[in-house]
């Protein structure tokens, strides 16, 4: 179904008139869950989860109608709000029994390297000393904030779910996390390891 | 305690790293746009590669692009 400016422009016009709501809505309704179960089915959000999401995305479509600027088609834009509603309940269902102290704590961020590959004397060396620059970078550059967030989500736990733990916000842990990256990319970099050099070492 | 798996993980995430204009909220924002560009072939404005870029820097932005991107495929087919 390709939507053209004249049906999105339509979609807009029903959803404001209190008589063509209701219809509107329902087809709506039936657009979203079309994605919803593409998307979330195979990552087991069934039938009922995305039902959920998608009366919560009606709800805040008619919120948010007045925002919809016409940038896209409006059932991308109705789309985007669906999954984003969903993938915020399928991560807070995921780690609701996660704590984020148990991905970061000290101990995990202790480094065990046993290298079992079969690599030459000397690129072994080169591993060795990279990871001890990265574990000496990270003792001295980074704050405790950061070590926390960056040990969360390399434990796997999403950005929005670290900021809810720590009464943040997403941009505010993102931005966190993305600070603490680039200044150990500068540390490497200033050591004498390019991100090439980090990337072909480990490959 | 990392293993080497998660060392290699680390380092992957440190070294490909780069400089970020755009948050993730502001990134959530255009993926329509971003999402029409792309499905159309259309370049890029420079706005949309930042989002882009964004996208390339953040796992968890980038695995809910992935998943708009299955939604959006779905309902194209109908």
């Amino acid at each position: 179904m390709v939507e053209s400016e004249a049906q999105t422009d339509e979609w807009v016009l029903r959803l404001r008139d209190t008589q063509l709501q209701g219809a509107a809505l329902q087809e709506l309704r039936k657009v979203l869950l079309r994605g919803l179960s593409r998307a979330f089915n195979g990552k087991g959000g069934g039938e009922s989860f995305c039902e959920d999401v998608a009366q919560d995305t009606l709800i805040r479509i008619l919120e948010k109608l007045d925002q919809f600027s016409g940038r896209s088609k409006f059932t991308t834009w109705a789309m985007s709000i669906a999954v984003r509603i969903g993938t915020s309940q399928f991560r807070r269902k995921m780690f609701k029994d996660v704590s984020i102290n148990s991905l970061g704590d000290e101990e995990n961020m202790k480094f065990e390297f046993a290298d079992e590959d079969q690599v030459s004397p000397e690129d072994l060396e080169d591993r060795r000393s990279i990871v001890e620059t990265l574990r000496s970078l990270i003792e001295t550059s980074l704050t405790d904030k950061q070590k926390q967030a960056t040990q969360a989500i390399l434990g796997g736990m999403p950005v929005e779910e670290i900021a809810s733990r720590t009464d943040s916000n997403r941009n505010a842990v993102y931005k966190l996390i993305h600070d603490a990256r680039m200044r150990l990319k500068q540390g490497l970099e200033s050591s004498g390891y390019s991100a090439e050099d980090v990337l072909s070492a480990f490959a | 305690m990392l293993n080497k798996e998660q060392i290699t993980t680390l380092l992957q995430f440190v070294a490909s790293v780069t400089p970020d204009k755009i948050s993730c909220d502001a990134c959530l924002d255009l993926v329509p746009e971003l999402a029409e560009s792309q499905l159309g072939n259309r370049p890029l404005t420079e706005v949309l590669e930042d989002v882009q870029n964004h996208i390339d820097n953040c796992p968890c932005c980038a695995k809910e692009y992935e998943t708009f991107l299955e939604a959006l495929h779905a309902i194209a087919e109908e």
